[in-house]
């Protein structure tokens, strides 16, 4: 009964994210070239809202059924990554109501995260001893918190680069001009950049109590290295030549592309006993 | 000077470095012994030259975040000279010794800072979860003090026990001894432990050898009485579990349980009692503190930073207002 509650919230979250995705992206593709009227905005954010609450539902189930967090399997990554980046979008979209215009751009990435989901296989899973410390939740919140900004940036960076077209561009015209939308992205990308920076350290102190070691160069250390070089690389370069908004979100989109290799490919990929010791 | 100065610490250096030290860590053809050190010091003349160069960076959250990330560099560099990785298996009841430590990495700067008897292996349990898979590890260890006392302590899982600057954490690697006694037709009782492989890993060879003083070696055969079920939950308790240890020799064999002996060429031996042996990793940096406390301050550099960045208001108002968002 409760493997089948925990699967219904979890198919029925993403059905509605991919609710949501529709009718942004359907409101963006709409001929017309005017920008799309408020109550898409305001029934994007209700289908994000309802994907949260059954995330929440289906990860709460699940939890208590096993008896740890969402952190080990893909299935489990992804459902605690849907959530979390679905979290931090809404939370943005409230700070800077004009985000719910980049929908159309994230909507989509959390719809494929949701399907690569439900394709995973939802096998309970054992967590090490290693994982029951509060350490832990400081890496895992910060590393969903970095990923989440630069997710937020993507979205932004996706605006900028629709914006080539001329007919996007008039759809967009609700939300601010790229020079501003510009510096916005790369706000959220200094914030990613805190979190990341964050995450590794709680990450090594976490390391070095559980395997003995704070920093071994295994591949999704070295990975979360290589993140960190390019985010920063990619902050110097746009403050040190002043690059172009759509350059930058180039860049973003790279940052985001090699961050999401680093959390959902290395660790799945690589044999290496990040996961903990077994 | 301040050209070279300035080009050393330039944004383009910098990327130059980024992409050294990328390129030695995943690229196979790039990656060596020194490498990835020669990166990491780029990295970090870069990084010193651009302080140098730039006030900007002096200053605030950025110069806290870049000082510190500099420091932080070369804490490593020391901390790597000093530091001192290894391995030691002790027996319950056995003492730290530092002749038994397998050096796996030593910093060219290390010296042993640890007296023999620091500390005594005590009984110890490792919980598992059906399809075994090891749960929570508690190894007891009695810990030499200065007045001479013995203070126990539980270590294991995300606890290691930290002594004299050392850091020793349990491990995977772990298993029964059996503790013998070689009585020799003549001279004196000589009783020893016998550590058998690591359980549950290498459940099918439990297997040791005895050196018959003068006569070859004897095979030694742990035998479970009850034999590892990879569906349940248990306990591996090493001193609680009833086994029997049995003695190949000369093609004879025997079955002996606690406190029988055997009659070997040259003597008898007895198995006293079986016991655990625990593997520990060994661990010592001296600069742990100072890394950490300097990542920390680097990190909240960074975050003092970006919080007045993002204290300065946009004008997010809609494009169209602004001429399409040119």
């Amino acid at each position: 009964m409760m493997p089948a509650l925990e699967q219904a919230s979890l198919w029925l979250a993403v059905m509605a994210l991919a609710a949501g995705g529709s009718i942004a992206m359907l409101a963006f593709a709409s001929a017309g070239g005017a920008p799309h009227p408020m109550h898409v905005d305001r029934a994007v954010a209700r289908l994000l809202g309802v994907a949260l609450a059954l995330l929440t539902a289906g990860i709460a189930v699940r939890w208590q059924r096993i008896g740890h967090g969402p952190f080990l399997s893909m299935y489990e990554v992804l459902a605690s990554s849907l959530w979390s980046l679905g979290l931090v979008f809404a939370f943005a979209c409230r700070r800077f109501p004009g985000l719910w215009r980049t929908s159309a751009f994230v909507l989509p990435v959390l719809v494929l995260m949701g399907a690569w989901m439900l394709a995973s296989s939802p096998a309970d899973t054992h967590a090490p001893a290693t994982y029951e410390t509060p350490v832990l939740w400081f890496h895992v919140v910060l590393g969903k918190l970095f990923l989440g900004c630069a997710f937020v940036a993507v979205g932004i960076a996706g605006v900028l680069l629709a914006r080539r077209s001329p007919r996007a561009r008039a759809r967009l015209a609700a939300l601010p001009g790229d020079g501003v939308l510009d510096a916005l992205m790369w706000r959220f990308m200094l914030a990613a950049l805190v979190f990341e920076s964050a995450m590794l350290v709680a990450g090594a102190v976490w390391a070095q109590d559980a395997w003995g070691r704070w920093w071994a160069w295994d591949p999704l250390e070295i990975w979360a290295l290589l993140t960190w070089l390019l985010l920063a690389g990619a902050v110097h370069a746009r403050l040190a030549w002043r690059v172009a908004p759509r350059t930058g979100a180039l860049l973003v989109v790279a940052v985001f592309a090699v961050a999401f290799f680093t959390f959902f490919g290395i660790p799945f990929v690589s044999i290496a006993p990040h996961k903990g010791a077994v | 000077m301040s050209a070279l100065l300035a080009a050393v610490g330039s944004t383009r250096a910098m990327l130059a470095c980024f992409v050294a030290l990328g390129a030695a860590l995943v690229l196979p053809v790039a990656h060596g012994t020194w490498s990835v050190p020669l990166a990491l010091g780029a990295v970090a003349l870069n990084l010193a030259s651009a302080i140098a160069v730039h006030p900007r960076l002096r200053r605030g959250g950025l110069g806290v975040f870049h000082a510190s990330l500099l420091a932080f560099l070369l804490a490593v560099t020391c901390g790597q000279l000093a530091r001192y990785e290894g391995e030691i298996e002790i027996v319950e009841g056995g003492a730290f010794e530092v002749e038994a430590v397998t050096t796996t990495r030593a910093g060219a700067l290390h010296e042993w800072g640890i007296e023999r008897d620091a500390f005594f292996q005590g009984p110890w349990t490792v919980d598992y979860e059906p399809g075994v898979k090891r749960a929570h590890t508690r190894s007891g260890v009695l810990v030499a003090q200065d007045d001479g006392s013995l203070r126990p302590q539980v270590v294991g899982d995300d606890t290691p026990l930290a002594v004299a600057g050392y850091r020793f954490y349990t491990t995977h690697n772990k298993g029964f001894a059996a503790i013998v006694t070689w009585l020799p037709e003549l001279g004196e009782a000589a009783t020893g432990a016998l550590h058998f492989p690591s359980y549950p890993m290498f459940d099918w060879r439990q297997e040791a050898r005895f050196d018959v003083p003068g006569h070859g070696e004897a095979r030694l055969f742990l035998q479970l009485d009850a034999p590892l079920d990879e569906r349940a939950r248990w306990t591996l308790d090493p001193s609680a579990t009833p086994a029997a240890l049995v003695v190949h020799v000369e093609g004879k064999r025997e079955v002996l349980r606690p406190g029988d002996a055997t009659p070997l060429p040259g003597g008898r031996l007895r198995f006293d009692r079986l016991t655990g042996w625990m593997g520990y990793r060994v661990f010592r940096d001296p600069a742990l503190p100072w890394l950490f406390a300097l990542a920390a301050i680097a990190v909240a550099g960074l975050a003092w930073h970006v919080w007045h960045r993002a204290a300065i208001a946009l004008p997010l108002t809609a494009a169209a207002t602004e001429g399409g968002g040119a």
